[in-house]
C-alpha cells in the first residue's frame, strides 16, 4: 500500500448522470483489478473545472484521468468529433466509434501530440433540437424553421443548424436556461437528450430527435500519469475502458429512449424519425463540411469525407 | 490541515491584509502543505482554474451595472427619480425618510450595490434632511439601512455572484429577495416614524393641496420620464424576455450616458471618462476577490471543507432547521467582520453543499444570503455602508449607533427570521413568475 | 521608489475602511505612476465602452436581424479581463482593495500598530509575489503552448483568438498589484524603523 497511486478522475456530468455512474464503476474496477495498487477518486459535475480546463490540466499532469468533451482550443482539428451529419442511427455508431476505427485513430493521434492518451469513448447518444414552440417542417432543410435557436460556440454546429433551416444565435452557456425561460431564444441545438432533459426539461416544450450529431465524451489519461503506471496495470486499465466504450455504445439507444420517455412524462412533445426520413437533414448538414476546411485543414476534411461521408 | 488554512485566513483578515490576498495566503498554505499526504497541490492548477471560472459573460453584468449606477449619480438621473417620489410622500410626517427609502428602492432597481445606491441617494437627500432639521444620526442611519435595498431589489451584484458560484438561475435568485425587500421598505418607514414620535425639531413640510400636487406631478413627471425609463428598460428587458441580464446591464449604460449628457446636461465627456474609470476600479476590486476565492474554494473542496463543517454542525444537532439557524448565526458573524461581497464569495461555496445536503431549496438560500449580506453591511465592527453614510451625512458614528440598532432590531432581524423560517416568502415570486419549484 | 513622498498619516485606514466604489481622487504625481495609472485608466475605459457596445450590438442583431454576431462572446470575455485586472492594479495604487482592517480601526497608534501594519504589508507582498510567479507560468502556458514550443497555442473556438491575450491581463495586473503593495511595504518598514514623524 506504500506505493499506492491515487488518480484524480474528473468528469463534467451531474452526479446522477449515466456517465458519472460509469465513471464510479470504472474507478471501482480499477481498484479491484489492480489489487489496490491504483486508487481512483471520481470528481463529477465539473468540480475540478470545465472540460477545457480539465483537458489542460491533463496536459500538465495535475489531473490524471477524465471523462469529458474534448476541447478544440489547442487544435481545431479535434472538432472532428463534433461534425454534424455523419451518422444518423445507433448501428452506425458502433462502427464509427470502434476502437480500431478511423475516428479513434485520428483523435488518439491529436491527443497524443498534446501529451494526453485517449483510452475510449463514452458514447452517450444522439443529439436533437429542443424548442418552446413548434418548428416548421422539421425534416425539410429548405423551409425556414421559424424559430431562433441557441447553438454551441463552434462552427460545426452553427453551419449545420443554418443548413437545416434554423436561425441560430450564440448565447453563453451559462445564460441558456434564462434565455429560453424568458423567450430571448426559442430553443437549443447541440444538446443530447439526457442533458436537455436534466438542465432544460423545465422550459422546453418540443423535442425533435433528428440525430444530426452525436454526444461523445472521451476517456483520457495524462501521458505523465500513464508513464508512471506499470505495463501490467496499463493493460488492466486499457481493457476496462475498452469494455466501457462498447458498453456505452450498446446502451446509448436505451439511454436516449429512456430520457425521451422522461421528457414525455414531463409534458414535452417528443418527435422521433426513421433513418430514411432523416436523409435530407443529414445531406444538408454534410453540405457544410467544405466550410470546415478553413480551421480544420482540407487534408483532414477530405479524409473524413472518404471515411465517414455518405457512401 | 484545513483548520490551519482557515486560521491563516482569519489572521490575515484581522491584521488587515486585503481580502483577496488573504484568500490567496490561505490557498498558498494548502498548495504547500495540503492534500491527503500533506504534500500539497500543484500550484499550476490555481490560476487557470480561477481564470476559467471568471471567463463568464454573466459576470460582466456586475461591471456594467456598477457603471450604470455611477452614470446615474453623476448624470442627475437619480435626482430626478427622487424628486418624482417626493411628489407623493414628501409632505407626510417623516416624509423625507419615506422619500429617501423609496428612492433607494427605485435607484436600487438599476444599481447592483448598496454603496452606489447610498452615494446616489445620499448626496441628494442629506442636504434636505439637514434643512428639515432631522437628527443627523438618525438621517445617516436611516439612509445606510435604506441603501441596502440596492442589494435586495434586483439587479444585485451579490446575487449575480451567488448564481455564478452555485450555478442557479440568476433570475430566480433576483426575485427571491424582492418580497423581503418590500418588507424592509415598510418596516424602515414605520420604524423611522416611531423614532421620530417625540421629536419636535423636524419641520414637516406643509401639506400640499390637491391642485399643487397635480401641478408638481406634471412638471416632475415630465422631467423624470427619461429616468424612469431606466428601471423599465432593465427590469422590463430582463423579465420581458428581450434581453439577458448582461445585455440589460449594457443597455442601461448605453441609455444612461446620452440621457445624462444631452437631456439632463449634467454629464461631460470628461465626467463620463471619470465615472467609467472609477466604476472599473470598483469592479476590478470585486473581480480580484472573485478570482481569488475561486482558486481557494477549489482547494477547500479538495480538502472537503463543506463535509468538515457539516460534521461540526451535526455534532450539535441533526435537525436541518437548527443547523440552518446555526448557519445564520455564522453568516451574521461573518457579516460583522466583512463586507457584503466578501461574505457572499466566501460563504456560498462552503455552505451551499451543506444547504443542499440538508434539503433546502437553493433559491430560498439565495434569499437568506441576500438578507444576511445586507445586514452585514451595517453591523460593526466592519460596517462599510454605515461608515460611508456617516461621512456623507456628516454624522459621528456614536450618534448613528442607537437608531441603527433600532433599525436592525425592528426591521432586519424580523425580516431575516421570516425569510429563514418561511421559505414561501422568498419562493413566492420565483414560483409565480418563473415556475421555480417550492 | 514611487510614492515615497506620502506621509505615514495619509493613513491606509481611512482609505481601506471606505466601501467599494468610493474613491479618493488620487492623481499620480511621479512620471512612472502617471504612465502606468493613466495607461491602465484608458484601458479600463475603453474596455467598458467596448463591452457595452458589443453586447448591445449582439442583442440588437438578434432582434432586428434575427441573426447573430458569430462568436462575439469570445471577444467580450477577453475585454472583460482587460477591464478587471488593470482596474485591480489601479485599486492597489489607490489602496481601495477591500480589507476588514480591524487593526487600523481598533489598535491605538504606536509601535505595536506600526508592527502590525508592517506585518500586513509584508504578508500582502509575499503572497502577491508568489501569485505573480504563478501568473508568469500561467501566461507562458498560453504564450508558448502546452508543449512549450510555440505550437498548439490555446485559442478560442470560433475566432481562434490566442488565449494568452487574456492571460496577459491577469499577469500584468498581478505584477502591478505587487508593485504598489511593495510601495506600501516600503512605507510601513520605514515607519517601523524610523518611527513616525510629526507625531
Ligand atoms: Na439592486
Ligand atoms: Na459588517
Amino acid at each position: 500500500a506504500a506505493s499506492q497511486m491515487v488518480l484524480k478522475f474528473a468528469g463534467q456530468s451531474a452526479a446522477d448522470h449515466p456517465a458519472t455512474k460509469l465513471m464510479n464503476k470504472i474507478a471501482k474496477e480499477i481498484g479491484e483489478k489492480t489489487e489496490g495498487r491504483i486508487k481512483v477518486k471520481v470528481y463529477p459535475a465539473s468540480q475540478l473545472g470545465d472540460y477545457s480546463l480539465v483537458y489542460e490540466e491533463q496536459i500538465r499532469g495535475t489531473i490524471d484521468m477524465s471523462c469529458i468533451s474534448v476541447p478544440s482550443q489547442f487544435d481545431a482539428r479535434m472538432e472532428l468529433i463534433y461534425i454534424n451529419g455523419f451518422a444518423s442511427d445507433y448501428e452506425e455508431l458502433k462502427t464509427v466509434f470502434a476502437e480500431d476505427g478511423w475516428m479513434f485513430k485520428k483523435m488518439d493521434e491529436f491527443n497524443e501530440r498534446l501529451g494526453v492518451k485517449l483510452l475510449g469513448f463514452f458514447v452517450e447518444g444522439m443529439i436533437g433540437t429542443g424548442t418552446t414552440k413548434p418548428v416548421n417542417e422539421p425534416l425539410n432543410p429548405n423551409v425556414n424553421k421559424g424559430v431562433l435557436i441557441r447553438v454551441p460556440g463552434m462552427d460545426v454546429y452553427k453551419l449545420a443548424a443554418e443548413a437545416m433551416g434554423y436561425n441560430s444565435v450564440g448565447i453563453p452557456y451559462a445564460d441558456v436556461y434564462q434565455a429560453i425561460q424568458t423567450g430571448v431564444v426559442d430553443g437549443v441545438n447541440g444538446y443530447p437528450v439526457a442533458s436537455a432533459y436534466t438542465t432544460l426539461g423545465d422550459v422546453l416544450k418540443y423535442w425533435y430527435m433528428t440525430n444530426y450529431s452525436v454526444e461523445v465524451l472521451n476517456f483520457m489519461i495524462s501521458e505523465q500519469t500513464w508513464k508512471k503506471i506499470s505495463t501490467e496495470d496499463q493493460k488492466i486499465i486499457q481493457s476496462i475502458l475498452s469494455r466501457a466504450t462498447i458498453d456505452s455504445i450498446n446502451k446509448a439507444k436505451d439511454l436516449d429512449t429512456e430520457q425521451m420517455e422522461l421528457m414525455r412524462k414531463k409534458g414535452i412533445k417528443v418527435m422521433t424519425y426513421t433513418k430514411e426520413q432523416l436523409v435530407p437533414i443529414m445531406k444538408a448538414a454534410a453540405s457544410t463540411w467544405p466550410k470546415l476546411e478553413k480551421n480544420m485543414t482540407k487534408e483532414l476534411i477530405d479524409e473524413f469525407r472518404k471515411e465517414l461521408g455518405p457512401k | 490541515m484545513i483548520y490551519v488554512a482557515l486560521i491563516i485566513l482569519v489572521l490575515c483578515l484581522i491584521v488587515g491584509v486585503p481580502v483577496p490576498i488573504s484568500f490567496m495566503a490561505s490557498g498558498a498554505w494548502l498548495v504547500f502543505f495540503g492534500g491527503i499526504d500533506g504534500n500539497g497541490y500543484a500550484a499550476s492548477q490555481l490560476l487557470p482554474y480561477g481564470y476559467k471560472q471568471m471567463d463568464s459573460v454573466p459576470l460582466i453584468a456586475i461591471a456594467l451595472f456598477i457603471a450604470a449606477g455611477g452614470i446615474m449619480e453623476r448624470g442627475k438621473i437619480g435626482q430626478k427619480l427622487i424628486d418624482f417620489v417626493d411628489v407623493f410622500v414628501g409632505d407626510l410626517k417623516g416624509g423625507l425618510g419615506i422619500v429617501a427609502t423609496i428612492s433607494c428602492a427605485i435607484v436600487g432597481s438599476i444599481c447592483g450595490a448598496a454603496c452606489a445606491t447610498l452615494s446616489c441617494v445620499g448626496t441628494i437627500t442629506f442636504p434636505r434632511f439637514k434643512a428639515e432639521g432631522y437628527p443627523r444620526g438618525l438621517a445617516a442611519a436611516l439612509l445606510a439601512n435604506a441603501s441596502l435595498l440596492g442589494l435586495l431589489i434586483p439587479p444585485n451584484a451579490t446575487l449575480i455572484i451567488f448564481a455564478w458560484i452555485t450555478g442557479q438561475p440568476v433570475l430566480a435568485c433576483f426575485l427571491a429577495t424582492v418580497v423581503p425587500g418590500f418588507m424592509v421598505i415598510v418596516l424602515l418607514c414605520l420604524t423611522n416614524r416611531w423614532l421620530l414620535r417625540d421629536n419636535t425639531t423636524v419641520i414637516v413640510a406643509e401639506k400640499r393641496t390637491t391642485p399643487e400636487r397635480i401641478a408638481l406631478l406634471k412638471t416632475r413627471t415630465k422631467e423624470a420620464i427619461p429616468s424612469l425609463m431606466l428601471p423599465f428598460i432593465v427590469l422590463g428587458g430582463i423579465y420581458g424576455g428581450f434581453m439577458t441580464t448582461t445585455e440589460a446591464s449594457a443597455m442601461a449604460v448605453l441609455y444612461a450616458i446620452p440621457i445624462g449628457m444631452f437631456v439632463y446636461k449634467a454629464l461631460t465627456l470628461k465626467g463620463t471618462y471619470q465615472v467609467l474609470v472609477e466604476s472599473a476600479i470598483t469592479t476590478g476590486v470585486i473581480m480580484v476577490m472573485l478570482y481569488s476565492v475561486a482558486m481557494l474554494s477549489r482547494l477547500y473542496l479538495l480538502e472537503d471543507l463543506p463535509g468538515v463543517l457539516l460534521g461540526l454542525f451535526q455534532s450539535v444537532s441533526d435537525d436541518p432547521m437548527v443547523i440552518m439557524f446555526m448557519i445564520n448565526i455564522f453568516l451574521v458573524i461573518m457579516g460583522m467582520l466583512m463586507d457584503d461581497i466578501s461574505v457572499v464569495v466566501l460563504a456560498t461555496p462552503i455552505l451551499m453543499p451543506i444547504v443542499l445536503h440538508l434539503g433546502f431549496n437553493p433559491i430560498h438560500f439565495a434569499a437568506i444570503i441576500g438578507v444576511n449580506t445586507g445586514l452585514g453591511c451595517i453591523t460593526p465592527p466592519a460596517a462599510p455602508v454605515l461608515y460611508l453614510s456617516g461621512r456623507l451625512g456628516s454624522a459621528p458614528i456614536n450618534e448613528m449607533m442607537k437608531p441603527c440598532m433600532w433599525f436592525i432590531l425592528l426591521c432586519w432581524i424580523p425580516v431575516l427570521a421570516l425569510v429563514v423560517f418561511f421559505p414561501k416568502i422568498s419562493l413566492l415570486l420565483p414560483h409565480m413568475i418563473l415556475g421555480t419549484p417550492w | 521608489m514611487p510614492g515615497t513622498k506620502e506621509e505615514r498619516h495619509s493613513p491606509t485606514c481611512t482609505n481601506n475602511s471606505l466601501p467599494l466604489g468610493i474613491l479618493t481622487a488620487d492623481t499620480p504625481k511621479n512620471f512612472f505612476d502617471k504612465i502606468v495609472i493613466n495607461g491602465f485608466s484608458v484601458i479600463c475605459f475603453s474596455a467598458t465602452l467596448s463591452l457595452t457596445l458589443i453586447i448591445c450590438a449582439a442583442a440588437f442583431f438578434r432582434y432586428i436581424l434575427n441573426g447573430d454576431l458569430n462568436g462575439y462572446e469570445e471577444w467580450v470575455k477577453i475585454f472583460a479581463f482587460w477591464l478587471y485586472f488593470p482596474a485591480a492594479a489601479i485599486g492597489a495604487y489607490n489602496r481601495t482593495h477591500v480589507s476588514a482592517d480591524l487593526v487600523q480601526a481598533y489598535v491605538p497608534d504606536g509601535r505595536c500598530k506600526d508592527f502590525l501594519v508592517f506585518l500586513k504589508d509584508l504578508i500582502t507582498v509575499g503572497v502577491c509575489l508568489l501569485f505573480t510567479y504563478y501568473g508568469y507560468d500561467f501566461f507562458m502556458f498560453g504564450f508558448m503552448g502546452p508543449l512549450g514550443t510555440g505550437i498548439a497555442l490555446p485559442t478560442t473556438n470560433v475566432w481562434r483568438i490566442s488565449l494568452w491575450t487574456g492571460y496577459l491581463a491577469v499577469f500584468s495586473g498581478l505584477i502591478f498589484m505587487t508593485y504598489y503593495f511593495s510601495r506600501d511595504l516600503f512605507i510601513s518598514t520605514r515607519t517601523l524603523l524610523l518611527g513616525r514623524k510629526n507625531r
